[in-house]
C-alpha cells in the first residue's frame, strides 16, 4: 500500500492544515458566540414557530407559567388533554407545543385531542391560545395564557 | 442544591472509577458513570425503586475500594500495569492552546444554565425521562411503551444521561434544568483533557507542542461554536465524542492489557449514552479484538483478563439494554428498513447542507481526511473505528423508514460531532513526531 511522503514538505503541508483549521474553527466559534449574544439579548422579543422555541422566550415563559399553575391543581398520574392552535397549512405546531406541555408536566400522561385515548382517560383538558367547548368539560380555573378545565366522566362510567 | 447533588454526584463518580485500574482522569469517570449505570439497571431488574441510600451506598462502597485499592504498599493489577508510567491525573505542562480551550469551555458553561443554549431534544426526551424517572424513582417501562405516543421520546434509547440527571435530582431532592446542564459541560471538560491526553500520547517526548496545543484548540472552537450555535447543552451526542476520543490512547499504543480495559470501559459508556453508541462500542470492542488476538499469536500466551476486560463492560451494558427494549416492545421499526440506494442524491445533498450550514460552517469536511488517515500507519486503527461509524450513519440513512432529507439534516450535524474530535486529534498527530508504537512495535 502506498504511503504518505514524511518529508519536510509533508510537515510543512499537514502544519498549514492544521494553522488553516485553528483559524477556521476559531472563525466558526466567534461567529456562533456573537449569534448566542445576539439572541440572548433580543430574546423577550423573540417569536418563532415551536419547532424553535428556546427557553428564555416570552412564548415559552407564558407556556411554563400556564402549566407551572396548572400542576398546582393536577394530581399526578391525571391524564391531560393539551390543546393548541393547529396550524391552517398543516404545520407541526400543535405537535411541539404538546411535547412542550408534555416535559412541563412530567407527572403526567399529556394526550393530544386527536389520541384516541384521550375521551376515555382524560381528567383535564388545558386549552392554550384557543378556546375550548366540550360537554363533559367544566371551567376550573383562568390560568395565565391557558384555561384549565375538568373533564367529567362519560355517562355510565364510574367516577375515579 | 442541585447544583451541588451534580458536583456531589460527579466527584463520587470518578471516585467510583477508581475502584477499577485506570490511570486516566476522564476513563475514571466514564468508569464510574457506566457502574452508576449498572447500579440503577440491577434496581429496575430487583424492582428497588431508586433514592439516595440507593445511589450514595454502592456508589460509597465504590470509593472506599477505591481508596484502598490505593494504600501505599498495595499492589493491584492496575498499579502493575501502571508502573513507570506515572499517575498524573491533571496536565501540568499547560499551554497556549489550553488557554484558548478553557475561553470556549467558558463561553459554553456561562450559556449553559441559561438554558438558551439547551437542545431541543432535553425537552423532547432526554430532560422529560430524567425529570419522570426521577420522580417514577425509575425507569417507568409502562410509559416508555405507551405506542400512540412513545415513540416521540426515543423509548429504545439507552438511559445513561436521564439516569444522571434522575440521580442528582434525587440527591438534590428535586429536578432543576439549569443545574442538569453542568453534565453536558463536564463531558465537554473531558473531550477536551482527553483529546489532550491523546495527542500528548500519540506524540514522542521530543515531539513539538505546536501541533498539540493546536489539535486542543481546535477541538475546543469547534465543539463549542457548534454547541452554542446548534443548542448541545444537555444533550447526550458530547458522550460518544467522549467515548471515542477517550479510547485514543489506547488506540495508539502497542496492544497491552491496560489498553483492553481502556478500551472496554470507552465502549461501554458509549453503549450506555445513545443508541448510535451501541455499534461506536462494537465497532471499538471488534477492532481491539482483532489486535488482542494478534497479540496472543504473537507472545503465544493465552491472556483470558484481557479479553474479559475488553468485552464483559460492554456485555453487561448492551444485554440488559436489549433484554429491556425488546421485552417491552421499546424499539422502534422505523429504525432500520429496506437498502435504498435511490436515496443517494437526497442523502448527499443532505449531507452538504449539514456541513456548511447547521452551525458547524463547513468543519465537519475533515471527516474527508479519513482516507488519508487510513494510509498513516500511526492513525490507521482510529480511522478505521470512525470510518466504520460514519459507514453505520449513511447505511441508516439508506435503510431508516422516514423522511431522509429531514432525517439528514436534523441528525447529521449531531452525529458528525461523534467523530469530529477524533478526527481532530488524529490529524493533529499526523504533524507531530514519531510516535512510540512506531518505534517499537516489531
Amino acid at each position: 500500500m502506498p504511503r504518505p511522503p514524511r518529508g519536510p514538505l509533508w510537515r510543512l503541508a499537514l502544519a498549514g492544515l492544521l494553522a488553516g483549521l485553528l483559524a477556521w474553527s476559531a472563525f466558526a466559534f466567534l461567529a456562533e458566540l456573537q449569534e448566542a449574544l445576539a439572541g440572548f439579548d433580543r430574546r423577550a422579543t423573540e417569536r418563532s414557530d415551536p419547532i424553535r422555541w428556546r427557553f428564555g422566550t416570552r412564548q415559552v415563559e407564558i407556556l411554563q407559567q400556564c402549566l407551572a399553575e396548572a400542576r398546582l391543581a393536577i394530581p399526578p398520574g391525571d391524564a391531560v388533554v393539551f390543546v393548541s392552535p393547529v396550524d391552517p397549512g398543516g404545520g407541526q405546531s400543535d405537535f411541539y407545543r404538546w411535547r412542550w406541555a408534555a416535559y412541563l408536566l412530567p407527572e403526567n400522561p399529556v394526550l393530544r385531542p386527536s389520541d384516541p385515548r384521550a375521551g376515555e382517560t382524560a381528567r383535564w383538558v388545558v386549552a392554550h391560545r384557543q378556546p375550548f367547548e366540550h360537554p363533559r368539560a367544566v371551567l376550573a380555573r383562568r390560568l395565565t395564557g391557558c384555561v384549565l378545565y375538568r373533564v367529567t366522566p362519560p355517562a355510565g362510567a364510574s367516577v375515579p | 442544591m442541585s447544583w451541588i447533588a451534580v458536583l456531589v454526584l460527579s466527584v463520587l463518580l470518578t471516585l467510583a472509577g477508581r475502584a477499577l485500574p485506570l490511570r486516566r482522569l476522564a476513563l475514571q469517570w466514564m468508569a464510574g458513570a457506566v457502574l452508576f449505570h449498572l447500579v440503577l439497571t440491577t434496581c429496575d431488574a430487583l424492582g428497588i425503586s431508586w433514592g439516595r441510600i440507593v445511589i450514595l451506598v454502592p456508589l460509597g462502597c465504590l470509593v472506599w475500594l477505591g481508596f484502598r485499592r490505593r494504600e501505599p504498599g498495595r499492589v493491584g493489577p492496575g498499579d502493575q500495569l501502571r508502573a513507570g508510567q506515572g499517575d498524573q491525573l491533571l496536565p501540568s505542562d499547560l499551554g497556549w492552546g489550553d488557554a484558548a480551550a478553557l475561553f470556549a469551555l467558558t463561553a459554553f458553561t456561562l450559556f449553559a444554565p441559561t438554558l438558551w443554549t439547551v437542545t431541543p431534544d432535553f425537552v423532547y426526551h432526554w430532560g422529560l425521562k430524567g425529570e419522570h424517572f426521577f420522580l417514577a424513582r425509575g425507569v417507568d417501562y409502562d410509559w416508555l411503551a405507551v405506542k400512540e405516543w412513545s415513540w416521540v421520546i426515543h423509548p429504545d434509547y439507552p438511559n445513561l444521561l436521564p439516569e444522571l440527571f434522575a440521580g442528582s435530582a434525587l440527591l438534590a431532592g428535586a429536578f432543576e434544568a439549569p443545574a442538569q446542564m453542568l453534565w453536558s459541560v463536564l463531558v465537554f471538560a473531558l473531550i477536551l483533557l482527553a483529546s489532550r491526553e491523546a495527542l500528548k500520547a500519540a506524540s514522542s517526548p521530543s515531539a513539538s507542542s505546536a501541533s498539540v496545543q493546536m489539535g486542543i484548540a481546535i477541538t475546543a472552537f469547534a465543539l463549542a461554536g457548534f454547541g452554542l450555535g446548534h443548542r448541545m447543552a444537555g444533550a447526550a451526542d458530547g458522550m460518544p465524542a467522549l467515548a471515542l476520543v477517550a479510547a485514543l490512547p489506547a488506540v495508539f499504543r502497542v496492544p497491552d492489557r491496560e489498553g483492553d480495559m481502556e478500551i472496554g470501559i470507552a465502549a461501554a459508556f458509549a453503549a450506555a449514552s445513545k443508541i448510535e453508541g451501541l455499534p461506536l462500542a462494537a465497532f471499538l470492542v471488534a477492532v481491539q479484538l482483532v489486535r488482542l488476538v494478534r497479540r496472543i499469536a504473537a507472545e503465544r500466551r493465552l491472556d483470558v483478563r484481557g479479553a474479559l476486560w475488553l468485552t464483559v463492560p460492554t456485555a453487561l451494558v448492551a444485554i440488559p439494554w436489549a433484554i429491556r427494549t425488546f421485552d417491552h416492545g421499546l424499539y422502534q421499526n422505523f429504525n432500520t428498513g429496506g437498502f435504498d440506494a435511490s436515496r443517494a442524491p437526497v442523502i448527499l445533498r443532505g449531507l452538504i447542507d449539514s456541513t456548511v450550514g447547521e452551525n458547524w460552517h463547513g468543519l465537519p469536511a475533515i471527516l474527508l481526511a479519513l482516507p488519508l488517515l487510513l494510509l498513516v500507519r500511526r492513525t490507521r486503527t482510529a480511522a478505521v473505528v470512525v470510518s466504520m461509524q460514519l459507514a453505520f450513519y449513511l447505511w441508516i440513512y439508506f435503510t431508516a423508514a422516514v423522511d431522509t432529507q429531514y432525517q439528514v439534516i436534523s441528525s447529521f450535524p449531531r452525529l458528525a460531532m461523534h467523530l469530529i474530535p477524533t478526527v481532530i486529534v488524529l490529524i493533529a498527530t499526523l504533524s507531530s513526531g514519531a510516535h512510540p508504537v512506531e518505534e517499537h512495535q516489531p
